[in-house]
């Protein structure tokens, strides 16, 4: 068996509220090597931010819980740590997230500056001088201009790209080699998007870091990860190398995806499969059962993985009975 | 030009500086040129996209155009009437045919109020209904945006971001307006929850004939909409016109350049993708000559010193930009 730099296996987590239990992922594997960017794509709601946040054991315990499943990172299975060695080891020095939006997630009281030197004083234990030094050779990395006076700039002095470009800073100025990007560029112009994009894709490419991506838009997906999986209220139905899964999605719901975001005014929206939010679990069956606009009875039986093509594997019983979106 | 009985609104030649203060008790020397010169004209039933980077003043148009900024020039005709020169009584009714929908509707609706409150607040502002009839009215708009009656006795919290702004769309549709200002009306949703909200804005435009302004930094959205596009770029339009031949072959070079960020299945490659350079410019101290010179891959030595004008080319858009009218 290959060794994967991020490995995660038959990860189920629930959290429990007065109505009782709810399952909110339940993910069979998500492989991901060395210097690799990974896509995650799926609605609001499907548990993208779960999964990132499990990785990096921030979930709060209860409500959650973790009910089995492994997170194996460089060797390690990350969900026997304690506390301590989270902090201590991997949380900013080995894993590092950048969240959802820019504008929430640094601190408006204080200076970009003193921010960064606090993580990284914390973190390495280097002096402030030290730091400093580090803050500005960061800073440079992602392309800030005039790091020196960004460093005493406020949060609100900040465009949003260049937030989002001091966080991404924040990630990498401990050296951390695996990011966790959660819908980095939400509430972003689409200039600035495409910048920040490039950014991760170059740094990815320079630092030898490994991506893993999480977004709502397949085609942003699309330009930076080389492979991708697509989640559906917490469980993965279709996976494999982007290039085919996008171009060539097989399951009902990613197509829909990808049909949802508008092209051109003359070719109306197909909203099929998208309308219905029904909640309801089929047991063992297809979890998109319920929206899907192609649904049989076959459909009820339980199901696994069918391989499409070399990686591409999809969890959807009319893959089977041949191309069902042609 | 258009004749005028068609314009539902016409613009003309509006300005919006915001001062800069320097001191407490000192003048201001300084302006924020936010809108700076913009004409335009909407026909009835007709869908107008304005688009441009953050900053560019997008937000600052609707708002000076509904005057909920007062301009600091220019004049906005609504319906026949000059929107600035009428009596505070006789803006508040002409209001009632003017709404709006804002970008975020975590921000734009109260937290504190029931959605039956919500909506029907601009009813009771506006209208006389009484009052047992409220609650069916409110019932009535909440099914045509797709969402259960109950909803009336819920909070906003208890919704997803796209069902919050079907909300919105309820209360800015509740007194029947002639013209709605979509303000980025999907930019905090995900792309599912976007194109439902799309679809049902297209559908409740044909239903009860409305005009839309909708503003938004994604082409996409634009593109899927509008009849007319407008582009914008540091106050002013860069280029302006049938949103189809826009679309198909844009002209000016910014334009070019929004078009090449959306994200698209056909460049593998983010490396490939060309960006522009630098950032939007500040406000305050805006570049001479062309505003966008300092970005442009195709600036002249007349860019720097000349601002081009708005003229119309051959194929009827309107640009604003001396390499393209020059050739």
């Amino acid at each position: 068996m290959s060794k994967h730099y991020l490995h995660i296996k038959d990860l189920k987590i629930n959290f429990r509220d007065t109505e009782g239990k709810k399952e909110v992922l339940n993910i069979d594997e998500i492989k991901i090597n060395k210097g690799q960017a990974f896509g995650l794509i799926g609605e609001s709601g499907t548990g993208k931010t779960v999964l990132a946040l499990t990785i990096l054991k921030l979930i709060r315990i209860p409500p959650g819980e973790i009910e089995s499943g492994e997170i194996i990172f460089d060797g390690e299975n990350l969900l026997e740590k304690t506390e301590m060695e989270m902090r201590n080891d991997i949380r900013g020095k080995k894993i590092a997230m950048i969240f959802q939006d820019p504008m929430s997630t640094l601190n408006p009281v204080f200076t970009v500056g003193q921010q960064m030197i606090n993580v990284i004083t914390q973190n390495l234990g280097l002096n402030r001088r030290k730091a400093y030094d580090k803050a500005i050779e960061t800073l440079e990395l992602v392309r800030l201009p005039d790091a020196k006076r960004t460093l005493n700039k406020y949060p609100h002095e900040l465009s949003g790209g260049q937030r989002q470009r001091v966080i991404i800073a924040l990630a990498l100025c401990c050296g951390a080699e695996l990011i966790i990007a959660d819908e980095p560029t939400r509430n972003l112009d689409v200039t600035i998007q495409a910048g920040i994009l490039k950014l991760l894709k170059e740094l990815e490419q320079s630092l030898d870091i490994t991506i893993l991506f999480i977004a709502n838009n397949p085609e942003l997906v699309y330009w930076i990860c080389d492979n991708v999986a697509v989640l559906y209220k917490g469980t993965i139905i279709e996976k494999g190398a982007t290039e085919e899964v996008i171009k060539n999605p097989v399951h009902p719901y990613t197509y829909a995806l990808l049909n949802a975001i508008p092209k051109d005014k003359n070719e109306k929206i197909n909203l099929q499969g998208l309308t219905t939010r029904n909640d309801k679990e089929s047991d063992e069956g297809c979890i998109y059962y319920h929206r899907c606009a192609k649904r049989e009875n076959i459909c009820k039986e339980k199901l696994e993985f069918v391989q499409v093509e070399g990686t591409h594997y999809v969890k959807c019983w009319k893959s089977k009975v041949g191309d069902i979106n042609g | 030009m258009i004749s005028m009985g068609n314009n539902i609104l016409e613009i003309n030649d509006l300005y919006k500086y915001f001062p800069v203060k320097s001191g407490f008790f000192s003048k201001p020397k300084t302006f924020v040129k936010a809108v700076d010169g913009v004409s335009l004209n909407i026909e009835k039933g007709e869908v107008l996209g304005v688009v441009g980077e953050s900053g560019c003043g997008k937000t600052t148009l609707v708002n000076t155009i509904l005057n909920l900024v007062s301009p600091t020039k220019g004049e906005v005709i609504f319906n026949g009437k000059n929107l600035y020169s009428l009596s505070k009584s006789n803006l508040r009714k002409t209001r009632k045919d003017i709404q709006i929908v804002f970008q975020d509707p975590f921000w734009s609706l109260n937290p504190r109020m029931l959605v039956k409150d919500i909506i029907s607040e601009p009813l009771k502002v506006q209208t006389n209904i009484p009052s047992d009839e409220i609650l069916k009215k409110v019932e009535e708009l909440l099914e045509m945006v797709g969402l259960p009656k109950e909803s009336a006795f819920l909070f906003p919290h208890e919704f997803s971001n796209g069902q919050r702004q079907r909300i919105a769309i309820a209360r800015a549709l509740s007194l029947m307006p002639k013209l709605v200002v979509l303000d980025e009306p999907t930019s905090s949703i995900d792309v599912i929850s976007q194109a439902q909200i799309l679809d049902l804005l297209i559908e409740l435009k044909g239903r009860f004939n409305l005009t839309y302004i909708i503003i938004s930094h994604d082409l996409s959205v634009i593109n899927y909409m509008s009849d007319k596009i407008a582009v914008m770029y540091l106050g002013k339009l860069v280029e302006y016109g049938d949103a189809n031949i826009v679309f198909k072959d844009p002209s000016h070079p910014y334009t070019k350049a929004l078009f090449d960020a959306i994200p698209n299945l056909e460049i593998k490659n983010i490396e490939d993708v060309r960006l522009l350079k630098g950032n939007v410019p500040s406000a305050i101290n805006l570049p001479s000559g062309c505003r966008f010179h300092e970005r442009c891959p195709y600036a002249v030595d007349k860019c720097k010193h000349q601002q081009p004008e708005l003229k119309a080319m051959d194929n009827g858009i309107m640009a604003a930009c001396h390499v393209l009218n020059t050739t």
